[in-house]
């Protein structure tokens, strides 16, 4: 019968032994870094300017809001936001957030009304509330970032950016850098640059390509100066940060989205164009897909495969018959030798953020990598991303600035890149949780 | 027990082979091939029947499949675990002597499926939110008797499989997230054969194939939810057709009569699923967002090795236990929480209770034990640790005459 209590034994073990089914959990920490006051400098990547507008989710979910999120996990801190209220969104122009709409069987992204009066009112502001740990401005360059006429608003409209004046603890006498300082930070995120190639681009390549005015190409020295001086003043408060470089902006979404030969005819409407331009043998159209004609420094032309046309560029194609029958204006083109600038100040801005990340020691963030890779199109968990307008769920509705869950994929990057220099153990942010491009129902 | 139906599997064994064929086998590890267990040979090894000592022996029997999967996500604290519907695998034996030297039988198994069901939220949606995949094997057989040594046995396997899968589309609107459902169910065919040589009195060896039965679908159903406007990319009345190999099987078996009373198993089990190189899903209707998805699988060989031993406490009552290591088919950058693979240790008791000369009672008790593993599906770069656990009860009854 001994037996019996042996069986009676192992069955029992093996009935209520009660196994607990295993996890292997994530032990978040700062290693050599210190979490404990944070602040988040740059443009319209760090405010959260998405849909080509500023409102509340997206400034909660920019890469530095989801940053902020799972620096929050390592530490107990707050980086204080200047948040605009719940369901307002304005943008550059005074729009509201653009939403896709089916427009004749096709989506297209339209604005909707928008909240001017949170740019131009200044009972609206909320300077009395600085400082703010996220000093991210839209479309601030990294010389803005230094100076007070920048949130100055009594220098006029256009004259000064609103975006920050709307936070600035002293308009016209404080500066971005300074109210980040005021924070006494002990670990700061700074991205500055991409407008002071940007900007230009988004003129189509018109301003000078070593100036200080909008634009223009941010000069070199201008750059250099600016930038050291932030990350000197920086670094005395905290002495630990990450800084991320400059992708190529010419490969944002909103310059890839018409072809330079976006021109499809048939045969029929080929031969028509090939005798409106029989004067100018060096233009030429078949049947199929053709490049855009265009008028500009280089004459009257055909545009090169590398060359770009803006996003803005599509209602003058449908309606005005730009590139056809009517040349492209000039100011919707990057021709090739302002390709050749943006590159060639892209290098060279680059070559100065990699100097400071060396000197001061800092996280560097290559952001450049990462839109090349998105370029050829890569997956995150489960979900593939690629540089395509819309459809290739990176960049929102305005085919600049990421969605969320762009934002997210950044935030990772800073991520890793903060995590592999200070000995850190942060969290990786969960890209799914967040929102991509929404579709009307 | 359920109506055999609405049977469905969970994974209990590494890919999606379910080993959950017998009570009395399963008790001894899922041991068997070279042992003459009774009815259960047709599927073990079904050279063994020819050496049947009874003239009629009927089996029938079900599993209760109670697993868990646990998915940590690599650098994160994201973390989230299956919510499996428990599976019933069954299995029917019948045998009988056509004469001294001619056994014919039939059985009804499931050798293969997968149940998983994680939450319809979860991080990994995008690659599956639940699949359910189960195949039902129905396998007449005829065992002769070439001496009293020596037997051989053929079966054919007619393979009754359907699949049901639901994932995520990252297509969003104010409706939510756009979901598609795939399904389908088709029929194939396969052998199982094996020999069976009895050595010694002590020693018995048994050598048993199953062949690979390619579960090859047309015209299964596919259905979208998308966005409105989204609709015409994603033809509402779409098929797919899609292939997936149930793999073959060559398995080894010895038992050793230690004495009257114990009998010592041994298998080994090698299971050729490099014919799993890829899951594809070819639609009849593709469109600019909808083209055909190509999966890449590319399982490895595995070898799964077996132990077992049986007890005669008295001539009513036999207790049994095993234990197995099974090797994961799956590769460090091909590990999909579909089918989320891992090493997996089975533990397993049992004891059959000869209620009258004829009727026994079988009963069975496997505890797997996956061991943790931290790896990817590196197509869809998803990467975590799984961990994951399944307890197997099952009953079920033995008639001979």
């Amino acid at each position: 019968m001994i037996k019996y209590k042996y069986l009676t034994l192992l069955l029992g073990i093996l009935l209520f032994t009660q196994c607990e089914l295993q996890y292997k959990d994530f032990e978040p920490s700062a290693g050599n870094a210190d979490f404990s006051s944070v602040v988040t400098i740059g443009d319209s990547y760090t405010a959260g300017y998405m849909d080509n507008a500023l409102f509340k989710q997206g400034q909660e979910n920019s890469f530095a809001g989801i940053l902020s999120q799972q620096l929050m996990k390592t530490a107990n801190l707050e980086i204080k936001a200047p948040l605009f209220p719940e369901d307002k969104s304005v943008g550059g122009a005074l729009n509201g957030r653009y939403v896709l709409a089916s427009i004749g069987g096709s989506l297209v992204p339209v604005p909707t009304d928008g909240n001017p009066e949170l740019l131009t009112d200044p009972l609206t502001w909320i300077n009395g509330d600085a400082p703010f740990a996220n000093v991210g401005v839209p479309a601030a360059k990294a010389i803005h970032l230094v100076v007070p006429e920048f949130g100055n608003p009594t220098l006029g409209p256009g004259k000064f950016n609103p975006y920050y004046a709307r936070f600035a603890s002293n308009p016209g006498v404080s500066t971005v850098v300074g109210d980040a300082l005021l924070n006494t930070p002990t670990f700061f995120t700074y991205w500055a640059g991409i407008y002071d190639v940007l900007d230009y681009a988004l003129a189509g390549g018109e301003g000078s390509t070593a100036g200080v005015d909008p634009g223009d190409i941010t000069e070199i020295t201008a750059f250099t100066q600016a930038y050291k001086g932030a990350m000197a003043m920086l670094s005395a408060s905290a002495n630990k940060g990450a800084i991320a470089n400059i992708p190529a902006v010419l490969d944002f979404a909103f310059f890839n989205t018409i072809p330079y030969n976006g021109l499809v005819l048939t045969e029929e409407k080929a031969q028509g164009l090939n005798a409106a331009y029989e004067a100018y043998p060096n233009i030429q159209f078949s049947e199929g897909p053709n490049a855009f004609v265009v008028l500009d420094a280089f004459g009257l032309r055909q545009l090169e495969a590398n060359e770009k046309i803006l996003l803005t560029a599509q209602t003058g194609i449908l309606t005005e018959g730009w590139g056809s029958l009517v040349p492209m204006p000039t100011d919707v083109v990057i021709n090739k030798t302002e390709v050749a600038a943006i590159e060639t100040a892209t290098e060279s801005f680059n070559a100065v953020i990699e100097d400071e990340a060396d000197t001061y020691g800092l996280a560097l963030v290559k952001t450049d990598a990462l839109f090349n890779k998105l370029k050829n199109g890569f997956y995150v968990d489960g979900n593939a991303y690629n540089s395509v307008f819309v459809k290739g769920g990176f960049y929102s509705l305005d085919g600049i600035h990421p969605t969320e869950r762009g934002a997210c994929i950044i935030a990772n990057e800073f991520i890793k890149a903060i995590n592999s220099t200070y000995d850190a153990s942060i969290p990786g942010a969960d890209v799914n949780q967040y929102e991509g491009v929404e579709f009307p129902e | 027990m359920f109506a055999f139906l609405a049977i469905c599997y969970s994974a209990s064994a590494e890919g999606y082979q379910v080993n959950a064929q017998s009570q009395r086998n399963i008790a001894m590890g899922h041991t068997g091939t070279g042992l003459l267990l009774g009815a259960s040979s047709v599927h073990f090894n079904p050279g063994a029947l020819s050496l049947m000592s009874s003239n009629f022996e009927f089996s029938l029997g079900g599993t209760m499949v109670l697993s868990q999967v646990s998915y940590s996500k690599q650098n994160s604290l994201y973390q989230a675990q299956t919510d499996n519907p428990a599976g019933t695998p069954l299995y029917l034996y019948a045998a009988g002597k056509i004469n001294d030297n001619l056994i014919a039988s039939l059985g009804v198994t499931t050798p293969y499926g997968n149940s998983l069901a994680w939450k319809s939220d979860w991080d990994g949606r995008f690659l599956i939110q639940d699949i359910s995949l189960s195949a039902i094997v129905v396998q007449p057989t005829l065992s002769y008797k070439i001496n009293d040594k020596l037997g051989f046995g053929l079966g054919a396997m007619i393979a009754f499989g359907s699949v049901d899968l639901n994932k995520a589309l990252p297509l969003t609107s104010a409706d939510g997230e756009g979901s598609t459902n795939l399904q389908g169910s088709t029929t194939s065919v396969g052998f199982n054969a094996g020999v069976f040589y009895q050595a010694t009195d002590a020693l018995s060896l048994g050598l048993n194939y199953r062949s690979k039965v390619n579960m090859k679908m047309d015209g299964g159903d596919a259905f979208f939810t998308v966005p409105s406007d989204l609709e015409e990319s994603f033809p509402t009345e779409n098929k797919f057709g899609a292939e997936l190999p149930l793999p073959a099987n060559l398995t080894f078996g010895a038992g050793f009569k230690v004495s009257e009373k114990l009998t010592l198993a041994l298998d080994l089990q090698y299971v050729f699923w490099s014919a799993y190189e890829s899951l594809d899903f070819d639609f009849e209707e593709n469109t600019s967002s909808l083209a055909d998805s190509y999966n890449p699988r590319d399982y490895n060989n595995t070898l799964i090795y077996r132990i077992g031993a049986e007890y005669k406490l008295s001539n009513k009552f036999v207790v049994r236990a095993g234990a197995y290591y099974d090797e994961t088919p799956i590769s460090d950058d091909r590990l999909n929480p579909e089918t989320p693979g891992m090493n997996k240790i089975g533990l397993s008791t049992g004891a059959s209770y000869q209620v009258t000369n004829r009727l026994a009672i079988d009963a069975s008790l496997l505890y797997i034990k996956g061991i943790e593993r931290e790896a990817g599906y590196e197509p869809a770069n998803f990467y975590g640790t799984y961990n994951s656990q399944a307890y197997l009860p099952g009953i079920g009854v033995t008639y001979t005459f």
